[in-house]
This record gives C-alpha cells, sequence and structure tokens, in this order.
C-alpha cells in the first residue's frame, strides 16, 4: 500500500542544516499493523505526518497505492488524504465547541457526504464504539479516555483505509491505553491498515512489525507475535 | 489612597509596556472625544451660551400678530406708538439693516450698515470706545445726520485716527457726522458685520413694515405680561388705523436668543446625536480591545486573586487602567477638536448664528472630561464583568481554552458598533438622496452660465425715476454689445438674490368673498427678462421698451397665480389690483398681458410661489437693481468687463455681489451640504472604526482557532470550509448588527425630518441599500483574515511540544 524512498525532510537552523528524516526508505503492506518507534526527537511523528500527508516540505518519493504522492501538489494531497487517511492524536484533538456527534460529522462533511448519508454513518460509527449515550456531550465533559475513544471513532468514521495514530495511548492509564489498542487491533482485523508511533513496547506488540528510528534513520525493522499484546 | 495611587503607577505602567494598544486606543478615542467636542463648541455657543449682553434674560424680540397666525417685522411709526404706550420695557429699540455706497475719496466701497432708535444702544447696553452713540432727538426727523462707525472700517478707511469725531464721511452721497466708534470686540449677535450706525432721518409710511423692535423687559416683569399689555396697545392701533392695520390682532414675543438660534436648534441636536453614534462606535471598538487584552492577562489575574486580591482590587485595577487610557484619549481629543474648531467655524458660518463666537471654553472642556470619563467606565466594564463571571482557576491549568464568555461579549460589542454605524449610514444615506433631489429641482429657468449683480443708486445723484431708467438702460445696452453675451436684462427681485418683495393682490371685478387671498411676489423687470432666464412664455406676450415708454399698466403672471385665480378662465385680458388700498389713494387696475412659466425664488425646498411681474419703473421704480447676464461660455470670464462698464457710466457706484446664479443657488443649499458633509464625514468614521473592529474581532478569533483551524484541515476541511466557518462568523455578526441597526434607525430618522428633502425618513431605497453596503463591506474586512485561517499548514497548528 504505502512505498517510500528515500524520503528525507531537514530543517534550516541557525546552527546549519538539521535533519528531522534521512534516507527512510520502506514498505508497508494492506492490512498491515506497523509501529514506529524510537527516542524522542527521533523523527517517528514527523514520519507520521508525511505519511498522512500532513507535512510538504521534504524529499524522496512516496507512493500510496501506486499513486505517486511525491509528485502531487498539497491540494492533491489533501484529496489523496480524505480519501485514505484517518488520524488519531495523542492531545485528542477533538474539537471543543462540537459535541461528540459534531466531532464525528466534521470529518463526513468535509467530504461531502450528504447529510442524511452522515446522520446514518455517525449514528453507526457512535453504537460501533458504543458511545451512543455521549452523542450530545461535550469533549471538555468527557473523561480522557472516552475523549481519545471519540478520537478514533472520528478517525475511522470515513471509512479510511489506512490510520495513523500518533501516541494515542500517550495521555492515558494503562487500562484505557489497553482498551484502545484492543479497539486498534479489532480495526486491523477487519482490514484497516494501521500504523501508530508509541514509546511502549507492550503497545507496540500489537502491531506486526516495529520500524525503529534514531537521529532521523530506519535503525531496524523488527517481526512481533501477533498473539502478543497481553501484560 | 496609597493602594488607589499605586493602581494609577501600575495602569500607567501597563499602558506603556504595551505601546501598540495604547496607540491605537487613545487614537481611536481621540477621534470620538475629538469630534463630539468639536460639535459640543457649537452646541454650546449657539444654544446654551447666553447672549453676550448684559441681563440677556431679559431681551425679546416683537413682531406683529396678523390674523392669518403670521408675524412680521413693525413700521417705524407703529414702534414709535408701542414705545410711547407700553410700561412693560425697559427699553424698546428698532433697527433695520441697509447698505450703502461709503465714499471716502478711493473706490467707493458698499458697506453693510444698520438704521436704529436712539435707544438701541443703551438697550444692548453697548458704549463707544470713542465719542459716543446717539442722544435724545437725534432719531427724530430733520436732526443732524449722525453716524457711529464700527472700529473695523476706523481702522481701514481712517487708520485709527483718533481724530475721528466730528469728520463728515459720505453714505450714497449725503454727509453723516461721526460721533462714535464701537470698540473692537464688538462682535455680538444681531449686529456683527454691520459698519456703521444711522439713526433714522425721515419717517416711512405706517403701512412700511420694514423695522424688526426688540425689548428689555424691566425687572418683575414677566413675558405673558408684556404681550398682554402688547396686545391691548396693537388693538387700540388697529382701531385708529383700519386701513392699514385691519388685520393686526397683537404683538407676539419671544426671547431674544430664540429668535437669533431660529430653527437650528433641532439642527444641531441632530448633528451632536450623530457624533454620539461615533463616540459609541469608537468605546465598543476599545472595548474589544481591552478585552482581548484582558484574555492575556488572565492568568496575572488569576495569580493576584490566588494570592487573596479581592474581586473588588482587581476590578479597580482595571478600571483604573480604562479610566487612564480615556483620560489620554480625552486630551488627545481636546487637541484635535481644537484643530476641528477653525475648520467647523468656516463651514458653519453662513447656516448657525454666532458662528464665529464659537471656541472651547470651561463647559466644552467640563464635557470633554465627562465624555472621557463615560467612555473609560463604559468600556472599562466590559473585562470587569467577564472576571466576575469567569472562573480564574480554570486559567491556571496547562491546557485552557477561551470560554465562550469573552466570545460573546466581543460579538456583542461588535453588533452594537456595526447597529450604530448602519443608523449613521442610513442617516448620511438620506442626506444623500435630499441633496440629489435639491441639485435636480427645477427651478424654472435655466441657470447655465448666467451672471448676476447688483448695484444700488444712491437717491443724492439719481432722485427720480427716468435717471434710474436711463441707467438701468445704458447698462443692459452695453452688457448686449460684449464679446461673448447672449443677452442680458434686469429684475429687481432678482431668483436667488436675497432680495424678495410680496404684495397682496385682488381679481378686479370679484366680490370679497370670492377673492384668491393671497400674497404675490412682485418683479419689477426689463423687457428680454424672460428670454435671458429662460422662462418660457406659456400664453400673450412679454414686455417690450413701449410699455415702459408708455407706462402701460400691463402685468405678467406665472402660472401659478393664473391657476389659483382663474383656473377655469384664460387669464389674458384679466385685471387684478396690487397691494391695500394707501390713505387717500385708490388703487388702479393693472391687465395680464402674458403669462409664464413659474420660477423658484429664494430657496430650492419652497413651492411655487404666484408671481406677478411688472415692467420696470411702472408702478414704482426701485433704485436697487439686480442684473443678470446670459454668456456664451463661462460667465466668470465676463466679470471684468461688467466693473468696467459700471465704472465708466458711474464711477462712484458700488458693484454688489458679483457672481454666478449657480453659486447663488448653491449658496441656498449650503446648510443642507453642510449636513450631507457632516453626516457623510461621520457615516465614514463610523464605517471605518466597524471595518477595524470586525476585522480585529475576527482576526482574534482566528489567532484563538488556529489549532482548531488545524485539526479541521487534518480531517480533511478544504481552504473554501475554513473560509465559509469564518466568514459565516462575520455574516452573523453584521446581519445581527443590521436587524438591530434597521429597528434603530426606523426610531431615529424621524428626527431628520426638518433636514429631508423629497425624501421620507423611513425612504425604502436607503434602507435596502444601506445595510447591503456595510455588510458587503464588513465581508471584505473578515475575508484578510479568513483567508489567512485558510492557509494555515495544519503542521504549525497542530505542533504541540
Amino acid at each position: 500500500m504505502i512505498k517510500l524512498k528515500n524520503i528525507e525532510k531537514c530543517f534550516q537552523t541557525c546552527a546549519g542544516m538539521l535533519y528531522a528524516l534521512r534516507r527512510i526508505t520502506l514498505d508497508i503492506e494492506d492490512g498491515e499493523f506497523v509501529t514506529i518507534m524510537g527516542p524522542s526527537a527521533a523523527g517517528k511523528s514527523t514520519l507520521l505526518n508525511i505519511l498522512g500527508m500532513l507535512d510538504h516540505d521534504w524529499e524522496g518519493e512516496y507512493y500510496l497505492d501506486d499513486q505517486a504522492v511525491h509528485t502531487l501538489k498539497p491540494k492533491q494531497r489533501m484529496a489523496l488524504n480524505r480519501q485514505y487517511v484517518g488520524f488519531v492524536f495523542q492531545a485528542f484533538n477533538l474539537l471543543d465547541s462540537l459535541t461528540v456527534y459534531d466531532n464525528l460529522d466534521a470529518p463526513l462533511s468535509y467530504r461531502n457526504v450528504k447529510a442524511s448519508e452522515r446522520a446514518a454513518i455517525v449514528c453507526d460509527t457512535l453504537d460501533r464504539f458504543g458511545i451512543v449515550g455521549k452523542k450530545d456531550l461535550f469533549p471538555s465533559q468527557l473523561a480522557g479516555g472516552q475523549q481519545q475513544l471519540v478520537a478514533i471513532a472520528r478517525a475511522v468514521v470515513a471509512s479510511p483505509k489506512l490510520i495513523l495514530a500518533d501516541e494515542p495511548t500517550g495521555n492515558l492509564h494503562s487500562t484505557q491505553g489497553q482498551e484502545i489498542m484492543e479497539l486498534f487491533k479489532k480495526l486491523n482485523r477487519e482490514g484497516t491498515t494501521i500504523i501508530q508511533v508509541t514509546h511502549s513496547d507492550k503497545y507496540a506488540a500489537y502491531g506486526k512489525r516495529i520500524i525503529k528510528l534514531k537521529d532521523g534513520w530506519l535503525d531496524s525493522e523488527l517481526k512481533t507475535s501477533q498473539s502478543a499484546g497481553k501484560a | 489612597m496609597g493602594t488607589i495611587l499605586q493602581d494609577i503607577r501600575y495602569g500607567l505602567r501597563m499602558l506603556v509596556k504595551s505601546p501598540g494598544f495604547t496607540i491605537v486606543a487613545v487614537l481611536t478615542l481621540a477621534l470620538g472625544i475629538g469630534a463630539n467636542t468639536a460639535i459640543f463648541s457649537v452646541v454650546n455657543t449657539v444654544l446654551l451660551r447666553p447672549l453676550p449682553f448684559y441681563d440677556p434674560d431679559q431681551l425679546v424680540r416683537l413682531s406683529t400678530v396678523y390674523d392669518d397666525g403670521g408675524t412680521g417685522p413693525a413700521s417705524y411709526p407703529d414702534f414709535e406708538d408701542w414705545h410711547h404706550q407700553s410700561q412693560s420695557f425697559e427699553y424698546l429699540a428698532a433697527y433695520t439693516f441697509q447698505s450703502n455706497d461709503f465714499i471716502t475719496g478711493g473706490e467707493p466701497e458698499r458697506l453693510q450698515g444698520a438704521c436704529v432708535s436712539q435707544s438701541f444702544f443703551p438697550l444692548l447696553g453697548v458704549n463707544a470706545c470713542i465719542g459716543r452713540t446717539f442722544l435724545e432727538g437725534e432719531d427724530q426727523p430733520g436732526a443732524d445726520k449722525v453716524v457711529v462707525l464700527s472700529y473695523r472700517i476706523w481702522k481701514r478707511h481712517f487708520g485709527e485716527n483718533p481724530n475721528i469725531l466730528g469728520r463728515t464721511v459720505r453714505l450714497d452721497d449725503v454727509g453723516y457726522t461721526v460721533v462714535g466708534v464701537l470698540p473692537y470686540d464688538f462682535e455680538r449677535p444681531l449686529l456683527k458685520g454691520t459698519d456703521f450706525w444711522i439713526p433714522p432721518s425721515e419717517r416711512h409710511p405706517r403701512y412700511r413694515y420694514s423695522y424688526e423692535v426688540i425689548g428689555r423687559l424691566k425687572h418683575g416683569v414677566t413675558q405673558a405680561q408684556a404681550t398682554e399689555e402688547m396686545k391691548t396697545i396693537a388693538t387700540r392701533i388697529a382701531q385708529d388705523y383700519p386701513e392699514s392695520h385691519s388685520n393686526f390682532v397683537g404683538v407676539k414675543l419671544e426671547s431674544l436668543s430664540s429668535y437669533i438660534v431660529g430653527d437650528t436648534h433641532l439642527y444641531l441636536l441632530v448633528l451632536q446625536g450623530a457624533i454620539a453614534f461615533v463616540l459609541l462606535i469608537a468605546c465598543a471598538n476599545v472595548a474589544n480591545l481591552v478585552l482581548a487584552r484582558a484574555t492575556t492577562r488572565e492568568k496575572e489575574i488569576a495569580v493576584r486573586q490566588a494570592l487573596g486580591a479581592s474581586t473588588f482590587r482587581v476590578a479597580r485595577q482595571m478600571l483604573t487602567e480604562s479610566l487612564l487610557l480615556a483620560l489620554v484619549g480625552g486630551v488627545t481629543g481636546v487637541l484635535v477638536a481644537f484643530c476641528a474648531i477653525d475648520i467647523l467655524k468656516t463651514h458653519v458660518f453662513w447656516i448657525v448664528p454666532r458662528a464665529d463666537e464659537i471656541d472651547i471654553d470651561l463647559w466644552v472642556l467640563g464635557f470633554a472630561f465627562l465624555a472621557s470619563v463615560v467612555t473609560g467606565l463604559f468600556f472599562g466594564m466590559v473585562p470587569v464583568v467577564r472576571l466576575h463571571r469567569s472562573m480564574p482557576y480554570v486559567s491556571l491549568m496547562e491546557r485552557w481554552t477561551m470560554s465562550g464568555t469573552k466570545s460573546k461579549l466581543s460579538n456583542t460589542l461588535v453588533v452594537l458598533e456595526f447597529s450604530a454605524a448602519l443608523v449613521l449610514l442610513i442617516g448620511a444615506g438620506l442626506m444623500i438622496r435630499t441633496f440629489h433631489k435639491l441639485v435636480t429641482v427645477n427651478t424654472g429657468f435655466n441657470s447655465a452660465n448666467l451672471l448676476t449683480f447688483k448695484v444700488s443708486l444712491p437717491p443724492s445723484r439719481y432722485a427720480n425715476e427716468s435717471q434710474c431708467l436711463v441707467f438701468c438702460q445704458q447698462t443692459l445696452t452695453r452688457l448686449t454689445d460684449l464679446r461673448g453675451v447672449k443677452g442680458a436684462a434686469m429684475n429687481v427681485t432678482m431668483p436667488f438674490g436675497g432680495l424678495y418683495s410680496t404684495s397682496n393682490m385682488t381679481v378686479s371685478g370679484r366680490p370679497e368673498s370670492e377673492q384668491p387671498n393671497l400674497d404675490a411676489s412682485i418683479h419689477s423687470v426689463t423687457p428680454g427678462y424672460f428670454r435671458t432666464l429662460g422662462i418660457p412664455l406659456r400664453g400673450g406676450r412679454t414686455f417690450n421698451e413701449q410699455d415702459i415708454a408708455r407706462r402701460s399698466r400691463f402685468v405678467i403672471i406665472n402660472e401659478k397665480l393664473a391657476q389659483v385665480c382663474w383656473p377655469n378662465e384664460n387669464p389674458l385680458g384679466q385685471r387684478l389690483k396690487i397691494g391695500r388700498e394707501a390713505p387717500g389713494g385708490s388703487r388702479v387696475d393693472y391687465e395680464v398681458i402674458g403669462v409664464v412659466g413659474s420660477t423658484l425664488q429664494s430657496e430650492l425646498t419652497q413651492e411655487l410661489e404666484p408671481s406677478i411681474y411688472f415692467a420696470y419703473s411702472v408702478p414704482f421704480f426701485d433704485r436697487n437693481l439686480g442684473f443678470v447676464v446670459r454668456a456664451e461660455a463661462d460667465p466668470e470670464g465676463l466679470v471684468a468687463d461688467v466693473r468696467n462698464i459700471i465704472r465708466e457710466l458711474d464711477p462712484s457706484l458700488a458693484i454688489l455681489q458679483i457672481g454666478t446664479m449657480q453659486q447663488s443657488i448653491a449658496d441656498s443649499i449650503s446648510r443642507q451640504r453642510f449636513s450631507l458633509m457632516f453626516f457623510c464625514l461621520f457615516a465614514v468614521l463610523a464605517m471605518i472604526l466597524v471595518i477595524v473592529g470586525i476585522y480585529g474581532v475576527v482576526s482574534y478569533v482566528v489567532s484563538q482557532r488556529t489549532h482548531e483551524i488545524g485539526i479541521r484541515v487534518a480531517l480533511g476541511a478544504r481552504q473554501q470550509n475554513i473560509l465559509s466557518m469564518i466568514l459565516k462568523r462575520g455574516l452573523t455578526l453584521s446581519l445581527a448588527g443590521s436587524a438591530i441597526g434597521l429597528v434603530g434607525a426606523v426610531g431615529l430618522t424621524r428626527f431628520l425630518s426638518s433636514c429631508l428633502y423629497g425624501v421620507s425618513p423611513m425612504d425604502p431605497v436607503t434602507f435596502a441599500i444601506v445595510p447591503l453596503l456595510i455588510t458587503g463591506v464588513a465581508m471584505l474586512a473578515c475575508y484578510v483574515p479568513a483567508r489567512r485561517a485558510a492557509k494555515v499548514d495544519p503542521m504549525e497548528a497542530l505542533r504541540y511540544e
């Protein structure tokens, strides 16, 4: 599904050029559950943002479903983002002024889905995630775990082929984190490709493959056991 | 006290620490307070300040009251009877303005003077700085001809020569002995602009009503009591002189101050109200700025409260800062007002009485101070109200977002200023429509390329009719012979020339009960007048030279008179009589030989009135001649030639009021032009403040919602989604402001009725276009920050390390 070839990203600072990513080359298959790990400032989130086509300032080749993203203009990339990607943030990033229902509705309205269809999809997603009773609440009225649940629901409401999760359990305690990871596992079983960034070995084991970054370089790749994930 | 000083010190420090905010707020306030102070200086001078005479409350104006309810000036004999018979007045005086040629050896100069009774100066409490004013008996027929000069004339013509007393000056070739000079600061209502004062040397008939009468009530006598007494006196006079006073029913008294102010008080109050809206908008703008600034200081406030500061202490600090800001704005505003006053005076001079007295006195400074304090409290309360409602501990949490209260307050302020601006803009729109109606009014004649001027023939050299006629004909012949002149004519009471004469008229052979009972304007014209002015001939013929030579009793009437007097008949050949029966005389018939189109006489807003035209010198001749010349091109190019012609005919004649007819017409609507200018200025100021306000609020919202916008883009929002989200906010504010503004305009524009012409205060065109216009401009103001929002890089927005 994803092919990266010599992806590089750098920043100009007063101390000179700073490389966030150096010649990253990797392939990710359809339906894979991949974890990206590494120390702080390794370039994990940067790589995720490039994969999600939120960051346009990079070099190299990036193919998404055989489409050459590197040749596309930012507007075209965002169109591809809408078609393929759902993003889950560490800080949840729910829209505080909207209810849970409206937060789920937002991505669908940006994809020009008709109102009647949107209503059906949102209701279905609320039901699927067991948060129907919370649909009229505002994010500030939810606990952290519930907020992340809503954030994941929002990420999948438009049925993306690819979910990018940047430290989705970073602000949750272990029980909540485990629930979230089980959910990801379930989504992956249903066919969604998932790429997550995490510091936790325990949560990394939920994925099939671990890619380790260090100082912007691809340090190593490991395969994991699919049944791992229990403490 | 110590803590208050602490608050002041801290407040000043905070203002200095944020120079950008302080400068913008001070300038905004200076604009609003300065403009209000400048207009208040006019209101203060014209409406509030007492007349600059001693005991001004005792001064009244007297006018004759007619049985139809109308009022008018008195005749000198009537004034003398009032003076002798009344017990209510300490002084009664009469005056009438006139102009004469002042001859001192050089080029004659036409001066504005006044013919006044002996009691005039004592009534006003005015003394000469050199010599004296008039003595008892000097205003009686046969007395020596004496004159009191203004300081201005004494300085200009005599170089402040102290030996001026006893010198003889010539007014229209008649010698007058100078007995006094008024002080240099004698520029007061009624007599400013007057260069000389003479007592009446002859008595006009009792039926010549040309004198204004003023009185000083005795202490203890009320206006009502004096009115009652004068009514008795007027009734007695009417019984004694039934031929000329049959329709006199009394004497009206009004305070001299009210008379001088006239109908300008409502007009000035409308202006003051309009500029108050600008201050309101400025306040709302500054309130929003203060609110935004308070938001950034919430953590500081939360810490203060956590350290033990009460809400009152924190609120007092914020109010102190706001008042300091307002006072600095007020001081700057007064400086703005000082600069604006001179400009204001030149524009209102012809429209508002006592305009030359306008200045900034202690009352005006007090107004500026009060306005500063009120505005400071107004916008200072806004963050205090929010402080009262906020949960300070929330701002101490790491992840804190702007609460809805700030948004609501901010939105309310924007809606408030939008609605105020809309009211002003609708006012300006109504003024524009009025002005457009005025400038397109059909005057009834062709005013293009017309040059007009006047001369006043002195009786000493033009004693009889034939001398006046010869001068008039010679002037017209020479004017017509000029290159570039298509025609020339004369009318004693030229349209828009400032002179206006009316007379009662009756239809000959009709019983009293069927008479039209109207006054018609009277004109004395030369042949060729109608052709020169482009007044169409509807029937019959115009005058010719034979009519003048034979003194034929012919008249030409206008369509309006024909409609009123002979609605179903041909007016040609009909006969009419002019004026009231003079004592011992009988009126003669005049035959109607022509009907011409109706014209406006003095104001574009007046209705067409009945007019009667006589051939010049029939039945009377007038020494005040109004000439009109139709030029082939620019009439101003003929001015020098006209001066040469008059100088050649009579070197000692002064030319008066030479200018184009179009300028005279434009001068007649100077008040409307002034209103338009000021309303448009206020409206533009208001619009600028509102645009800045909306731009500021929307920009602030965008900056606060950058994170949210980044999330939306990451979720798939397109640029147009973000653009429309931001623009929708601006549109909502604009529509809410428009709705409230329209309601306000419906209630307030009726106060503009007296300033409007041909336009209803609820003119649907204006009410439809203005909201669309201001909403459109507001949307443009929102577009810039909206565009910025649409270009938010989600990467920047979501960066959380």
